[in-house]
């Protein structure tokens, strides 16, 4: 995965677990129910052949498509996920999910400006709809291709605009510390990552990058605290 | 920003237009087709590829090339039927690594079976140096299997002494690099190992969990092995070398090599170590003095990206970018990686890779040989990245994911980079499956050329035609008291008070090694005020009022004499 998106990819199961339709009482739609509560359980095969067959049911029924291009990423089928995706947003232009998730495929492949556009067309759409889990996350997204771009300013905001609508956010106070470590900002920096390690101890780019911060701060106790730690998790988590 | 330190004094140089790089490979007569088995590959084994070494084999004052070269097919039933999008020969024993002697009008003649140099097997890398301080350049090539320590004879020949030197091993080595770690006046061998592969065990495509990428059946990874030893070889002095890789301190943990650089980081006047690991923490290992080495390229920022990313590590160049006297870092990484920038910051680095202007643009490509290297001639230190994917076997479904890629160029503008890939001529518009990468004036003509090596297929020469519109120079030198190639060596050159410093390194970039005589871009300074030179024995030197558009010969304690001007 691109370093862009690579954070993203921890919404896939918030995006997905989140229930896009009301229920109905069709056939596809008890479909595409059973199919999320396989998934759910970690049958993602199963699942997808339950998305598949609800499709072939009823192939404009966008949240099928949505859910199959879930099972798609779950599988490492990229290109099959972005197809689904861009169905699913095709038939339902409301669909924020679908624009959000389109635009991680996007992403993935090094199409940031197509991908910019996916998330603000999701950021759109949420935004009659502001306690959705979803709305942070296009801004969040937006913030990672303007830091890789060099526009600073413009992530930042994007970033402040993630943690409006949720405030704990690890990894976005994550991105912010990188941010104003490129600036120079070395304080806000420390006070970001900190922030970040408050909500997800062990958050391992986190530790990473604080002990960089300390190197330059010419804090070499606290760089080595942090490189232990890192090292710690690292190990944990297989690394 | 701590990037733009140094750039007061840049130059105002003239800046190339036009044509910069032309594709020579047959006219030269160097288009030797490459072999690395399947281009849909099967084994990590395919993926790596080979590279390549400009230096002077017959010692007459022009750079030779030496290609290495891998096989056709993996011999072993598990790894058939082959898919080639050329028929490969029926003679098998036409696939071999190539020794080619420049005949100094722009071409070069195959020498390899005259030489004695035309192995055939799974070749990797190679470098050069003088190991026996006799006056001739020697050669050292790793191999999927044991490697090879060819030394010259002095007429053209060379003896192959692996074995009988102890230095042959037997895993899978890529990355070489030759310098003095102990300052005894001869240069040591550090050798790369990479993964331990049984091709009889190894996962094929499609097989569990590493034989699918992307939902395609495919070659395992690095991550699906355990790494090897690498080995730091201590040159006794007497044609013998001992094994010291345990009491240097090295391989505290097994890595993944396909990178190895020797370089001065700290500038204490000794050769500290990077390794670039493949999916793994690279190291740096500080030497300590004593003949002993400290890992601590974690703490230093510079076994990972930005985040702790883990990178695939392929190749490493050492260089200083922005004009400060530190040497900085620049490591070639797997598609969606970026190539990582790191910038000496004086006790530790700091990966400044998207704020340089090199991350985003190497976020696509799948990069491998990396260059610092001024090809416009304008006084610094300019980025060529050798890019190209592992296997052919995704782009049909990830198009982004092209087997055949671009190499790019990269222009310093004061500390900054510019990507100017697509004005710098026919031969950056190539789009083929790079590897190794390897940098010299081949021509004489006063700028840099740069010789890939391509996987599957034949190399690229890019003859540099714009970068001699600016003034140059270029030292040459040799050792008494330290090793006779000088590696090891730190020359700065002051001109319009405007100063560049340049390390003499034997071994870098991606299983390359570049010509052994620095290069310095001059802009438009036509004399040098100062060059001094700092000996790998610690002995110093200051030369006054050079000619530029000249190559120079310092020797260790005896002078400086000029040689030819550069014709332009």
């Amino acid at each position: 995965m691109t370093a862009v998106v690579r954070p993203c990819a921890m919404s896939l199961m918030a995006a997905f677990l989140l229930g896009s339709c009301q229920p109905d009482a069709s056939e596809v739609a008890a479909a595409v129910d059973a199919g999320v509560v396989l998934a759910e359980e970690g049958k993602f095969s199963e699942a997808k052949e339950v998305f598949l067959r609800a499709i072939s049911l009823d192939s404009t029924y966008a949240e099928a498509h949505l859910r199959l291009g879930y099972m798609h990423e779950v599988a490492d089928a990229l290109a099959a996920a972005k197809r689904e995706y861009a169905i699913a947003a095709r038939l339902d232009s409301s669909m924020a999910a679908a624009h959000y998730n389109y635009g991680l495929m996007l992403a993935k492949e090094g199409d940031h400006q197509n991908a910019a556009d996916a998330f603000n067309r999701a950021i759109d759409i949420l935004a009659v709809d502001p306690d959705s889990a979803l709305a942070p996350l296009p801004h969040y997204c937006l913030g990672l291709i303007h830091a890789a771009r060099g526009e600073y300013d413009d992530a930042l905001q994007a970033y402040n605009r993630a943690l409006e609508f949720s405030s704990d956010l690890p990894y976005v106070h994550n991105e912010l510390g990188k941010v104003y470590k490129q600036r120079d900002q070395l304080e806000e920096s420390e006070a970001a990552y900190k922030r970040a390690l408050e909500l997800k101890a062990d958050l391992l780019g986190a530790h990473y990058d604080l002990m960089t911060v300390y190197m330059r701060m010419r804090r070499p106790d606290l760089a080595a605290k942090h490189k232990r730690l890192f090292e710690q998790f690292r190990d944990q988590q297989g690394g | 920003m701590v990037v733009m330190a140094g750039c007061a004094g840049a130059q105002t140089a003239a800046v190339a237009s036009g044509p910069t790089f032309v594709e020579m490979s047959h006219q030269a007569g160097v288009d030797v087709r490459s072999w690395s088995g399947d281009e849909d590959t099967k084994s990590i084994l395919e993926t790596t590829g080979s590279g390549a070494a400009f230096y002077d084999a017959d010692g007459d004052g022009d750079l030779d090339l030496y290609v290495v070269n891998g096989k056709v097919a993996i011999e072993h039933d598990r790894y058939r039927p082959l898919s080639h999008d050329v028929s490969p020969p029926e003679d098998l024993s036409t696939v071999h690594n190539t020794l080619l002697e420049n005949t100094g009008d722009g071409r070069f003649e195959d020498i390899s079976f005259a030489s004695g140099t035309a192995h055939s097997g799974w070749g990797q890398g190679c470098v050069s140096a003088d190991y026996d301080n006799d006056g001739d350049a020697d050669l050292f090539v790793t191999n999927f299997g044991p490697n090879l320590l060819y030394r010259a004879n002095g007429d053209g020949t060379y003896a192959e002494v692996a074995a009988e030197a102890d230095v042959h091993g037997d895993e899978y080595s890529t990355a070489a690099a030759f310098a003095d770690y102990d300052n005894d006046g001869d240069v040591d061998l550090f050798v790369g190992n990479y993964v331990d592969l049984d091709m009889s065990t190894a996962v094929l495509p499609g097989e569990g969990k590493w034989g699918i990428t992307r939902g395609i059946p495919s070659s395992p990874p690095p991550e699906a092995f355990d790494g090897q030893p690498d080995m730091l070889y201590r040159n006794q002095g007497d044609g013998t070398w001992v094994e010291a890789s345990a009491s240097a301190g090295l391989n505290v943990r097994r890595g993944k090599a396909l990178g190895a650089l020797f370089w001065d980081y700290d500038g204490d006047g000794d050769q500290d170590l990077y390794v670039a690991n493949d999916a793994m923490a690279n190291f740096l290992y500080t030497n300590g003095g004593g003949g002993t080495f400290t890992e601590e390229g974690l703490l230093l920022g510079v076994a990972y990206s930005e985040g702790g990313v883990v990178g695939g590590s392929m190749g490493v160049a050492a260089g200083d970018y922005d004009g400060d006297d530190l040497p900085d870092l620049l490591v070639t990484n797997y598609e969606g990686q970026t190539a990582t920038l790191y910038h000496n910051e004086a006790g530790y680095f700091a990966d400044l890779s998207f704020p340089a202007g090199i991350g985003l643009r190497t976020l696509n490509p799948l990069q491998w040989g990396a260059l610092f290297l001024d090809y416009d001639n304008d006084g610094d230190k300019d980025v060529f990245l050798a890019n190209g994917h592992i296997t052919a076997g995704l782009e049909r479904d990830y198009p982004q994911s092209r087997y055949g890629q671009r190499n790019q160029l990269f222009r310093n503008d004061g500390g900054h980079f510019i990507e100017v890939t697509d004005d710098a001529g026919e031969g950056l518009q190539i789009a083929k499956s790079s590897r190794g990468a390897a940098s010299g004036d081949y021509d004489g003509d006063g700028d840099v050329d740069v010789f890939v090596v391509n996987r599957n297929d034949t190399p690229s020469l890019l003859r540099n035609e714009a970068g001699n519109r600016n003034h140059r120079l270029e030292i040459r030198v040799e050792g008494t008291r330290s090793n006779r190639d000088g590696i090891g060596a730190k020359i700065r050159v002051v001109c319009d008070n405007v100063s560049q410093t340049r390390e003499l390194r034997a071994g870098s970039s991606y299983l390359s090694s570049h010509s052994p005589w620095l290069s310095f871009g001059l802009g438009p300074c036509d004399k040098v005020e100062e060059v001094t030179i700092r000996w790998a024995s610690g002995g110093v030197e200051t030369f006054r009022g050079l000619a530029a558009d000249r190559t120079w010969k310092i020797v260790e304690g005896k002078g400086i004499t000029a040689g030819p001007e550069t014709r332009p």
